[in-house]
């Protein structure tokens, strides 16, 4: 059974009285131990879905439809989130500055995450409860020192006493994902966690959340529009545009022969020649505002294999070989 | 909900204005020629009159010399509406002058000038004000109004220099200014097109707000007898002078303190609508996806 | 037509100076864009900002078309400020958000308002001119770089220094940026010192790529040599780290470590290659072939 399902998903905002969609009718499952990769641009309704899953949706949307089941309980229904939040499901955002409590030193964050996991897994008397809380005793040290040399610092005692300020944005986020490893949640939502990073410093972080798949057998949902990184990292792709699903499989198989024309034109995007080697072939327009949707297929309008019907009718997804596409070519 | 927030918001700052208008068209009416509004006299004793209760002679009622509260309250407009002004906007171009410098020119400038700001900011506000213009206004019962003036502004001219100086700190480090430098365009210019303009707006709602404050502040003065020497009206003496004859007659100290209250209120009415009528990305503003 | 030679920017720490940007000698040819990749922290902002005398250099001189311009002062520098601009990397927030489009693009021409000027430097990056009478709100983060591009065409520049421009935008957005930049330097011969730390891009753009590491250039080179041959240990790091080829076999042997104060050579505590000679003395650059230099004692 898969970990996390995602069933005709339709998530709305409000803005201005204005409502519209940012998910619309999304289908999504995650197996225990894999990576799934979200790839999309603006609007498209990745980092929706990733809140979506975490429960994080803002109060002005609403989920219209659908369900998110983790483990077989939906969480659309479910009215104490929080208890899904953390050993449930777990989010690395982009910049950790803003989940990391400024006042709070490395130690305390561990901390606190420890506490969380362990009135989950058993439910202690409060007594034992509070005690446990006011005491950072040997046994609770040293799992903080492995979950931080798991994430390769060089000196884990002193990381501890250190404050998300004295951190560099890499290793900031090292010490979500030692918090994870503390946690260890069924399911990482990992919402664009290394797109201010450098190269070197990414590649890091991305042998954290794989050893921490390999390790606990996380399910990982590594949100992003870097469709390179996606591609090699994860096992299974999406790809999102204007609330959609435009393309879906193996990453392997999307990687090699692409049938959307958006997934074609994102590969196209990334530059691989050097200057004067010719031209990278650009997608035109620009991504869409999810209060100005286009009808039909919202890409149409940026797309050179553009039919009638794209205009008019939402494509249906439809099953190629190993891949589920929705574009009106295929279906 | 920014529905709401749009009714509300036209509300407050309608509100506000309405009464300020009327107010501030009272004030000048009164100061040209207060027989305009008027049969009776503010100054002339009348004690056959005296502590009349409100009525349709006397909307007011009148107080223990025979006075109509209600002639007294508008002769005092002028005054404790003038006098108010006054320092704020006096507060507003020190206070601005010194944050703007500070936080332009940082440093030395910048600690230096803040220091001394903060020395004033420590200072609790009404208090000193009563000290200041005791002390001096012992001498000259005349200078008395200067003296409380000044020592308001004394008083309120700090909080302008922080917020001041916050603000030109904010927009300094903002890329459009480093990008202004890179096209060569000068500090003063810099100044002018990108700081002020960030600045100003914040000044305005800040004083409209503050106005109420002041109103409040000079009204206590006048009070214990620090503003305008008699026999010139003034709402905050008026409310002393009630207070001997209470309680039997409770509407010559009530009436001119519920007109403060309702001049205070309305200004910060007013500053309020006007915060948000001036940002010019309400309800635009939306965070990438 | 830029150049700077054996420029320092130090700054003052907790615990003694950093220096930003550490000796480093570059030069920038006429109509030819130099790269400068390397991490955040690496000093190429920096560099980039002194070259335009944003900020001043410690040590060092910065020439632009053979005038010395280190030390000049800010009215000095007036005359030179509409041949060299720049182009910033957050769309968002290089716009003051309460001026509209065309003043924030004529702001350039220094109150000398040429309406016909601001027009067509918005035509040239294909934003249609009715864009001037918004506010910055309105457009798009890809409308928005497009307009800080005409911005800095406005005046007629020579010289342009790229901080990062598109690293905040979508990737069909960054790939029309990218061609429209190409285009503009070829039909307006312009100079360009870019600076990314997105190989991809510094594949795409560059002439030439400087490899800069902790405020020191440590590889230098024609583009295609350099990122074909990498030799320096840290420029190998750096492209091995690009998520290409067999990517999880590639992290499988990646090496953590972390950096930590050091004699010698500052990559020595990083450095897979590391030898004891290392810590004694910071390696200077080399010249290895013609058009290929580095600064490693492995040469």
């Amino acid at each position: 059974m898969p970990v996390l399902e995602v069933k005709d998903l339709w998530v709305s905002y409000t803005r201005g009285g204005i409502r519209a969609y940012a998910l619309r009718g999304i289908n999504m499952s995650l197996e225990r131990r894999e990576v799934m990769g979200v790839v999309g641009e603006s609007g498209s309704g990745k980092s929706t879905l990733g809140n979506a899953v975490a429960g994080l949706l803002p109060p002005n949307s609403i989920v219209e439809r659908g369900s998110i089941t983790l483990e077989g309980k939906d969480l659309t229904k479910m009215r104490d989130l929080f208890r899904v939040r953390g050993t449930g499901v777990f989010v690395i955002f982009q910049d950790p500055m803003t989940s990391l409590n400024p006042i709070m030193k490395v130690k305390d964050q561990l901390a606190e995450a420890l506490q969380v996991r362990e009135e989950r897994e058993s439910l202690p008397s409060p007594f034992i409860r509070w005690s446990r809380r006011r005491s950072l005793d040997n046994r609770t040290e040293r799992e903080f020192l492995e979950a931080l040399t798991r994430v390769r610092f060089r000196s884990p005692q002193e990381v501890l006493e250190k404050y998300p300020h004295q951190l560099s944005g890499g290793e900031r986020q090292k010490v979500m994902i030692a918090m994870a490893y503390i946690l260890r949640p069924k399911v990482l939502v990992a919402d664009e966690p290394t797109t201010s990073l450098d190269v070197i410093t990414q590649a890091q972080v991305m042998k954290m959340l794989l050893s921490l798949r390999e390790e606990q057998g996380t399910a990982i949902l590594l949100i992003s529009h870097d469709v390179m990184l996606v591609s090699k990292l994860s096992d299974r792709m999406m790809v999102m545009y204007g609330g959609m699903v435009m393309e879906e499989g193996s990453s392997e198989e999307l990687t090699k022969s692409p049938l959307h024309p958006y997934t074609k034109g994102l590969q196209a995007s990334v530059p691989t020649q050097f200057k004067g080697e010719g031209r990278v072939k650009q997608i035109p327009g620009y991504p869409p505002n999810i209060f100005s949707m286009p009808q039909g297929c919202p890409f149409h309008p940026r797309c050179e294999m553009a039919m009638e019907v794209c205009r008019k009718v939402t494509p249906q997804e439809s099953r190629r070989g190993e891949h589920n596409v929705s574009c009106h070519l295929y279906g | 909900m920014s529905l709401y927030r749009n009714v509300r918001r036209d509300k407050t700052l309608m509100a506000g204005l309405v009464i300020l208008v009327v107010i501030v068209g009272l004030t000048v009416i009164s100061a040209t020629d207060l027989r305009l509004l008027t049969s009776y006299s503010p100054y002339s004793l009348n004690f056959s009159a005296s502590n009349l209760p409100p009525s349709a002679k006397h909307i007011f009622g009148t107080d223990q010399e025979g006075r109509d509260v209600f002639t007294r309250v508008l002769a005092a407009l002028p005054v404790d509406i003038l006098t108010p002004f006054i320092i704020v906007v006096a507060s507003v171009l020190l206070g601005g002058l010194v944050g703007v410098v500070a936080g332009y020119l940082a440093g030395l400038v910048d600690e230096f000038l803040m220091r001394i700001t903060d020395l004033f900011l420590a200072f609790p506000g009404i208090l000193l004000a009563l000290a200041i213009t005791e002390i001096l206004g012992q001498s000259h019962v005349s200078l008395r109004l200067l003296y409380s003036e000044v020592a308001l502004i004394v008083v309120g001219w700090p909080v302008y220099a922080r917020l001041a100086r916050g603000q030109v700190l904010q927009v300094k480090n903002m890329p459009y200014v480093t990008l202004a430098k890179v096209s060569g365009l000068s500090r003063t210019q810099i100044l002018r097109r990108h700081v002020l303009p960030h600045l100003l707006p914040l000044l305005l709602v800040y004083s409209t707000l503050d106005m109420g404050a002041v109103i409040l502040n000079y009204s206590v003065l006048a009070f214990f007898g620090l503003g305008a020497p008699p026999p010139t009206p003034e709402l905050g003496r008026m409310v002393y002078d009630g207070l001997s004859a209470l309680p039997q007659n409770w509407w010559s100290s009530l009436f001119p303190a519920l007109i403060i209250t309702i001049i205070a209120v309305s200004f910060s009415l007013m500053g309020d609508g006007l915060r948000d009528a001036l940002d010019p990305t309400m309800g635009e503003r939306y965070a990438r996806a | 037509m830029v150049e700077v030679r054996d420029l320092t920017v130090s700054y003052k720490v907790k615990g003694g100076t950093l220096n930003a940007v550490d000796g480093v000698s570059l030069a920038v040819r006429k109509g030819e864009t130099v790269t400068v990749v390397g991490e955040s922290g690496s000093g190429k902002t920096t560099l980039g900002m002194v070259v335009l005398r944003l900020i001043n250099p410690t040590s060092g001189q910065v020439f632009f078309k053979g005038e010395d311009i280190t030390r000049l002062g800010e009215g000095e520098l007036k005359r030179f400020r509409g041949r060299m601009q720049l182009i910033p990397q957050d769309p968002y927030s290089s716009m003051n958000p309460r001026l509209r489009v065309g003043e924030i693009v004529s702001e350039p021409l220094l109150g000398r308002e040429d309406r016909e000027k601001v027009k067509e430097a918005l035509n040239s990056v294909g934003l249609d001119w009715a864009v001037m009478e918004r506010y910055p709100h309105e457009l798009s983060g890809g409308q928005r770089q497009r307009a800080l591009i005409a911005r800095a065409l406005v005046s007629d520049p020579e010289f342009l220094v790229l901080d990062e421009p598109t690293s905040n935008l979508d990737v069909s957005i960054q790939a029309q940026i990218l061609n429209l930049l190409l285009d503009l330097q070829s039909s307006r011969n312009l100079t360009y010192l870019f600076i990314t730390h997105n190989m991809a891009v510094a594949k795409y753009v560059s002439d030439r790529v400087a490899v800069m590491y902790r405020g020191r250039l440590v590889e230098i080179g024609d583009a295609k040599e350099v990122m074909s041959n990498p030799l320096h240990p840290y420029t190998k790091a750096l492209f091995d780290a690009v998520p290409e080829g067999d990517f999880r076999a590639k992290l499988r042997e990646l090496e953590v470590r972390d950096e930590g104060r050091q004699k010698g050579c500052r990559y020595s505590d990083r450095c897979k290659f590391v030898r004891d000679q290392c810590r004694l003395r910071e390696p200077d650059l080399l010249k290895v072939k013609e058009n290929h230099e580095v600064a490693c004692i492995l040469y």
